[in-house]
């Protein structure tokens, strides 16, 4: 399985901290993700901030970063308020 | 060790964008901590929608400019001398930071964070980034050609959702505490590293971008 922690706006909108799901890559798994829960779009998660392992997709291979079992990854959105 | 501290701090410059929520607090923690000279940046004024978050808006503060009301504070305090603009930074105030040590981010828009990225390197100053949403925040020490900030808000936004009170204060003095360690080179967050506040579960953590 692969753990998903939620940082930030989704934590409260999907009112859970983190999920594990099976998914071959970045891609496969906001398709997933949005379909188990539809407040956010593949679209709109697309937006997001995301690390596999700690390291941001936008230094790996972006959406097409494969995934395996036992990976972390951590999707967030800025907070811009003061 | 303390005293030296103190001796470091007391010789610092530092600008403070924005008094509201984040600013107001930042502004009381740094008044205390001793700096030798703040110079505080709001073209906004208290409103009564601000009082349950912003330091310094209170019944007899509604009405006033942010920045000049916390000037006015920190000279009451006594230890720091501070000098208020009220108004947004923008252009014209560049020639008033030269010789600070840095800019803490206190705002409260992408647009203007943006900017200030830019000012980091025109000006080679740094700027300690803070920002809260809901019950969340994240701090960054952003130094001058750092993308840190481009990085953060190049995708999805969320709309500002209402905060309380003890987020703009706990987002606020872990920002004071990366300024000091910043100031006193005390092994600051590292370039584009964030630290995300969450106070909903009560946790920290540092990512890097």
């Amino acid at each position: 399985m692969i753990k998903i922690e939620f940082f930030g706006l989704y934590r409260l909108n999907y009112k859970m901290s983190s999920w594990e799901t099976e998914a071959a890559d970045v891609n496969n798994l906001l398709k997933k993700l949005s379909e188990y829960n539809s407040f956010y779009s593949y679209k709109q998660l697309k937006d997001s901030i995301i690390l596999v392992n700690g390291k941001n997709i936008m230094d790996l291979n972006r959406f097409r970063t494969r995934l395996k079992e036992g990976d972390n990854v951590l999707i967030m959105s800025p907070a811009s308020g003061g | 060790m303390y005293s030296e501290l103190l001796d470091i701090l007391h010789s610092k410059k530092i600008v403070v964008v924005g008094a509201g929520g984040l600013g107001g607090n930042i502004v009381n923690l740094i008044s205390r901590l001793g700096i030798g000279k703040i110079l505080i940046f709001d073209g906004d004024i208290f409103d009564s929608s601000n009082i349950n978050r912003q330091l310094y808006c209170n019944q007899f503060t509604l009405g006033k400019n942010k920045a000049e009301v916390a000037a006015e504070e920190t000279r009451k305090i006594g230890i720091s001398d501070a000098e208020s603009i009220p108004d947004f930074f923008q252009e014209k105030y560049f020639p008033l930071i030269k010789g600070y040590d840095c800019i803490i981010d206190a705002t409260d828009s992408v647009s203007a964070r943006i900017y200030l990225e830019q000012v980091a390197i025109r000006s080679g100053i740094t700027v300690i980034h803070g920002a809260i949403n809901a019950y969340f925040g994240q701090i960054a020490v952003v130094r001058p050609g750092d993308k840190t900030l481009s990085k953060l808000y190049s995708g999805k936004i969320e709309p500002t959702r209402e905060t309380i009170s003890y987020i703009p204060a706990t987002v606020a003095a872990v920002q004071v505490c990366q300024m000091v360690k910043f100031l006193s080179n005390a092994a600051p967050l590292d370039r584009e590293e964030v630290l995300l506040v969450d106070m909903f579960s009560c946790q920290m953590r540092t990512i890097k971008l």
